[in-house]
């Protein structure tokens, strides 16, 4: 199952840094670090900084796009450098962008104060997952994919966790429906198998 | 939303109807071509893309499967935002589904796309013995309502393709551009995960 996830990283954003490391890079560098001490200047605002983060990925993709570096290279090496640098500033700019901000974090924690409680009682057949699809043991494997959300700081390997959470669920329902000659998984069993793990999740 | 790009366009459909009803089926047996198989899909249960080719287009379906159980009624608005088709699918054996797939008609019409394409799908069309819906019912209740009638089954595969192509003929050609989402592409993972996703 492990060598069937979807993984975004792969070698790119090693091949980011080493590339942004090459003498003629030094005005991205700049650009890369003006970038992140403008914003970390300025008060936390979650929707303005978002949209200057992404107004300054599409403004660096241009110039990667025209740097002597890339002259010659695939698209799917540019987007490749695209993720490497939103990993990058990413994860300068963690502790300001993620729950930085007091009415997120404020959500944040009346979320998981609910959660907390749901997770006491809640029951897989509460949520209308039929008896043959039931295994909660085995649910386990996809909630381990979707703590790992934790440890990613870059959104796209936020959104891999999820998915690789979402694979296991499917090839664990489709294996349930196997054993017990069931029809095969559709959203009907999907859906609620994904809320109940996500419920279930130590955060 | 129907995006187009010289001439192929890209379709988000929706599924939606009781459960039971063999919404997934449906989409299996179109996109797989089998009733019942081992497969693995991009993220399997819940979301299929199909293309086909349709005069001078092809028709690249996006096709979110949905969960018809009563108590998820209220997630279905996320689903069918932006969709450009939807399929009603409901039990040829259960009046109960009927009248569940014509309160989806009502709510896609309150609240839908003024452009989607619907088709109303009598599944389990084999079914013939247990029949509790006739086909002069639904093809009044479609006619009066603007959609396109089909009567299918999952199981015979008898007008699966069929009512795919038709919603891909009926398509409006020009659409507005839908913004783009994040694409994660599907990589061989060539390092162990924890140290893909964290390094």
């Amino acid at each position: 199952m492990e060598g069937n996830n979807a993984d975004v990283s792969g070698s790119s954003p090693t091949h980011f840094l080493e590339r942004m490391r090459h003498p003629s890079a030094s005005d991205l560098v700049k650009s890369i670090k003006s970038f992140i001490v403008s914003l970390s200047n300025n008060p936390p605002d979650p929707e303005k900084d978002s949209a200057a983060f992404q107004e300054f990925l599409a403004k660096m993709e241009g110039a990667f796009r025209a740097h002597s570096l890339w002259a010659g290279c695939s698209e799917e090496e540019l987007e490749s450098a695209g993720e490497g640098l939103e990993k990058y500033v990413i994860t300068k700019l963690f502790p300001r962008v993620f729950a930085s901000h007091p009415e997120d974090v404020e959500r944040d924690d009346e979320l998981f104060e609910k959660m907390t409680l749901v997770q006491q009682f809640i029951r897989p057949e509460m949520l209308d997952i039929q008896p043959a699809f039931r295994n909660e043991s085995s649910w386990l494997l996809a909630q381990k994919e979707l703590q790992k959300i934790n440890m990613c700081k870059a959104p796209r390997e936020k959104l891999v966790c999820i998915l690789n959470c979402c694979k296991v669920i499917n090839n664990l329902l489709l294996n349930a429906s196997i054993t017990s000659n069931e029809h095969p998984p559709g959203a009907d069993e999907f859906l609620p198998v994904l809320i109940y793990v996500t419920l279930k999740v130590r955060y | 939303m129907a995006t187009i790009g010289n001439n192929n366009l890209n379709a988000k459909l929706v599924l939606l109807g009781d459960m039971g009803a063999g919404k997934s089926s449906l989409v299996l047996r179109f996109v797989k071509g089998q009733f019942l198989e081992f497969q693995e899909s991009t993220i399997g249960a819940a979301f299929f893309s199909q293309t086909l080719a349709v005069n001078d287009a092809t028709v690249k379906f996006e096709i979110w499967d949905t969960a018809g159980q009563e108590r998820y009624h209220s997630l279905a608005p996320m689903y069918y935002r932006g969709a450009a088709a939807a399929i009603i699918v409901y039990d040829i054996t259960s009046t109960e589904s009927f009248t569940r797939a014509k309160k989806w008609v009502q709510e896609l019409q309150k609240q839908g796309n003024p452009n989607m394409v619907m088709a109303f799908a009598g599944n389990k069309a084999d079914l013939e013995e247990k029949r509790k819906v006739t086909a002069e019912e639904a093809r009044l209740y479609a006619e009066e309502n603007g959609l396109f009638f089909m009567e299918t089954s999952a199981k015979t595969a008898s007008n699966v393709n069929d009512i795919f192509y038709e919603i891909a003929r009926r398509l409006p050609r020009a659409q507005p551009q839908n913004p783009a989402g994040m694409v994660l592409v599907d990589r061989p993972a060539d390092r162990s995960q924890s140290a893909a996703c964290c390094s």
